[in-house]
C-alpha cells in the first residue's frame, strides 16, 4: 500500500536526486521534530543535520530498510538528543514529551497528510479557499463570508462539503484512519 | 437513499464540521454531545472525520515552509555539493555557544543566552534577560526577553535578512543599496538605515512597530500590495485578527523602555506605574492597598536601578514596601483626592 523509496544501491545518488528527495521530505521530517522539540529552529537544524548524514553516508547506507523510516528514525533521534542536551544546560524543568513518538504512526500520519493534500488540490476552487481559511488561516464562518462577500450558510455548505469529499476520497485509506483512531484512544 | 435519509446525512455532516471548526454554539454542542453518546456509530463517523480535520491541519503547516529558501539553506551544508563554494566543509562543523548568568538588581534573575552557528546561519535566543547582538553590517540589535533572531552571518549583496520572534529594538546601519528586512511572522519590515522597535511576540494580536529615527516601511505578509511608512516618533501596527495596518502618529515613548531604562510617568496611575516596572525590571509588584492603584505619579526614570526606583515610589506616596520570596509588596493609606 505504500509506496516505499528505496536507495538504488546501483543508482548513486547524484545533487538532482538529492534535492528531489530533500523537497519532498523536508516538510513532514520538520513538522515531526517540531512536534518533539516545539523550537522552530532547533527542529530545522536536526532535519538538516540528518540529511547531511544522508548525504555524506549516501554510498555506504544500510538500504535494507527503507529511506523513509530511515529518515523519521534519525530524526527521532537526533530530536530526543536534543532535549537531553537541553536539559543539561537548563536549570529549570522542561516538558519531556520525547518518549511517546511511535515512528511508524508518524509515517503513516504523513502519507495521509499527502492523501489530504492532494484531495484539498483537486477540490472545486470556492470549496478549497473556504476549506483552507478556516483551517489554516484560522478565520471563523462569519469572517470568511464578510472576506468573501457570500452568507455564512454558504461557508457552512461549502465546508461540510469540502470535509464530505476528503472523507470519501480517503474511504481506501479508512481501515487505517481507524487504526489511527485506536492508537489515539488507547 | 430516500430524500429524507440524504437530508438527515448532509444535516449529520454540516453538525459535524461545525463542531469541528468550533463553530456550534454551547447549547447544540451540548445536543451534539448527547447524540454521539446515544449512536456509538455516529460517535465512530466523528472520529473518522475528526482525524481527517487534523491531518488537515498538519498540511497547513508543511505548506508554511519557502522550499527553495530551505534548500538554498540546505546546500551550504553539503559538502561536495556546489564546487563554488570550497569552503562549505568546514562549515559544518557545529560549534555550540553557552554564555550565562546575568544579575540584574536585586533579584537573581539569570539569562542564559545560546548562539548556534551552523554554516552562516547564526542564531541567538534571549531567554530572562534582553542580550545585544551586533550584526556583519554594523546593525546592532537588542533581543528583548524571549525571543529570538535568525540571520546569515554574512548578508547577501542585494538584502540583509532577519527574521524575528519576540520583540528587538533595531539600530539599523545606513546602506541604501541593501535594503534591511525583517521577517516578523505575520508582518514585513524594511528600512535602509533607522532605529526603530519591533514588538512581535506570537500572543499579542498585533505586530507593533515603534520608530526612533529614520524611515521604517511596514508590510502585511499576506497581502504585499499595502505598507505604511513610519517616521521618527511614529508606531505603526499590523492587526493579525483583522489584517488591518495602522499608524499611529505620536509613540508611546514607554514602548522602548526595556531597551532604554527609560521610564517617563505623567500622572500615571501607580497600578500602570508598576505594570511597567514589573515588565521592565522583570520584577512582581504588588499593590496591597487597591486605594494606592489609582494614585497619580509624575517622574521620569533614567536608567535608575530597580532599588532607587522603589525610594522615590516610597517617599512619594508614603508607601510602605516589604518583600516575601519575590513579591515585592506596596501598602500604605492611599492618597488624598
Amino acid at each position: 500500500m505504500t509506496i516505499e523509496k528505496r536507495l538504488d544501491p546501483d543508482e548513486r545518488m547524484d545533487k538532482d536526486s538529492f534535492e528531489k528527495l530533500f523537497r519532498e521530505y523536508f516538510p513532514p521530517l520538520i513538522s515531526f521534530a517540531r512536534k518533539i522539540l516545539v523550537d522552530e529552529d532547533d527542529a530545522r537544524e536536526v532535519v538538516q543535520k540528518v540529511f547531511v548524514s544522508l548525504w555524506e553516508k549516501r554510498e555506504e547506507i544500510d538500504l535494507s530498510t527503507s529511506l523513509k523510516s530511515y529518515l523519521f528514525t534519525s530524526v527521532h533521534n537526533r530530536s530526543l538528543n536534543v532535549i537531553r542536551d537541553r536539559k543539561k544546560f537548563s536549570f529549570e524543568e522542561l516538558p519531556d514529551k520525547a518518549g511517546d513518538w511511535d515512528v511508524s504512526a508518524q509515517i503513516e500520519s504523513m502519507e495521509l497528510e499527502e492523501k489530504i493534500n492532494g484531495v484539498l488540490q483537486a477540490l472545486p476552487e470556492k470549496c478549497r479557499q473556504i476549506f483552507e481559511l478556516n483551517r489554516f488561516d484560522g478565520l471563523k464562518y462569519s469572517e470568511i463570508a464578510a472576506q468573501l462577500e457570500i452568507s455564512i450558510k454558504t461557508v457552512e455548505n461549502q465546508m461540510s462539503k469540502a470535509l464530505k469529499i476528503l472523507r470519501e476520497k480517503l474511504l481506501k485509506y479508512m481501515t487505517l484512519l481507524l487504526w489511527l483512531v485506536m492508537q489515539t484512544l488507547n | 437513499m430516500s430524500m429524507s435519509e440524504e437530508k438527515q446525512h448532509s444535516d449529520f455532516n454540516n453538525l459535524v464540521t461545525r463542531h469541528l471548526s468550533g463553530e456550534l454554539t454551547p447549547g447544540e454542542e451540548r445536543h451534539f454531545q448527547e447524540m454521539l453518546r446515544q449512536d456509538p456509530k455516529k460517535q465512530s463517523r466523528v472520529d473518522e472525520y475528526r482525524k481527517i480535520w487534523d491531518s488537515a491541519g498538519s498540511v497547513a503547516d508543511r505548506r508554511s515552509y519557502d522550499l527553495d529558501s530551505e534548500w538554498d539553506l540546505m546546500k551550504e551544508k553539503l559538502p561536495g555539493i556546489e564546487t563554488r563554494n570550497a569552503s562549505s566543509r568546514s562549515l559544518l562543523f557545529y560549534s555550540y555557544r553557552i554564555a550565562a548568568a546575568l544579575v540584574v538588581g536585586l533579584l537573581f534573575a539569570f539569562a542564559w543566552i545560546y548562539a548556534t552557528r551552523v554554516a552562516g546561519t547564526e542564531k541567538v535566543v534571549a531567554e530572562n534577560e534582553p542580550v545585544e547582538v551586533l550584526l556583519e553590517d554594523g546593525t546592532l540589535v537588542m533581543l528583548n526577553r524571549y525571543s529570538r533572531i535568525r540571520y546569515k552571518k554574512k548578508f547577501s549583496e542585494s538584502e540583509r535578512n532577519v527574521y524575528l520572534a519576540g520583540e528587538a529594538w533595531f539600530d539599523v546601519s545606513g546602506d541604501p543599496s541593501r535594503p534591511f528586512k525583517i521577517d516578523a511572522g505575520s508582518a514585513m519590515v524594511e528600512v535602509l538605515g533607522t532605529s526603530f522597535n519591533v514588538n512581535a511576540y506570537k500572543e499579542n494580536a498585533a505586530v507593533e512597530i515603534t520608530v526612533e529615527s529614520g524611515v521604517v516601511a511596514l508590510t502585511a505578509k499576506l497581502d504585499q500590495q499595502e505598507q505604511i511608512v513610519l517616521r521618527a516618533g511614529n508606531s505603526g501596527t499590523y492587526n493579525k485578527n483583522n489584517k488591518e495596518l495602522k499608524l499611529i502618529p505620536s509613540s508611546n515613548p514607554n514602548k522602548i523602555s526595556w531597551k532604554t531604562r527609560e521610564l517617563y510617568f505623567d500622572s500615571s496611575s501607580l497600578e500602570e506605574v508598576t505594570e511597567l516596572v514589573n515588565r521592565i525590571y522583570n520584577t512582581n509588584l504588588v499593590i496591597v492597598n487597591q486605594e494606592l492603584a489609582s494614585c497619580p505619579i509624575t517622574v521620569t526614570f533614567r536608567d535608575q536601578t530597580l532599588e532607587a526606583v522603589l525610594n522615590v515610589l516610597e517617599l512619594t506616596l508614603d508607601l510602605e514596601i516589604t518583600r516575601s520570596g519575590d513579591e515585592i509588596r506596596l501598602d500604605g493609606p492611599g492618597c488624598e483626592d
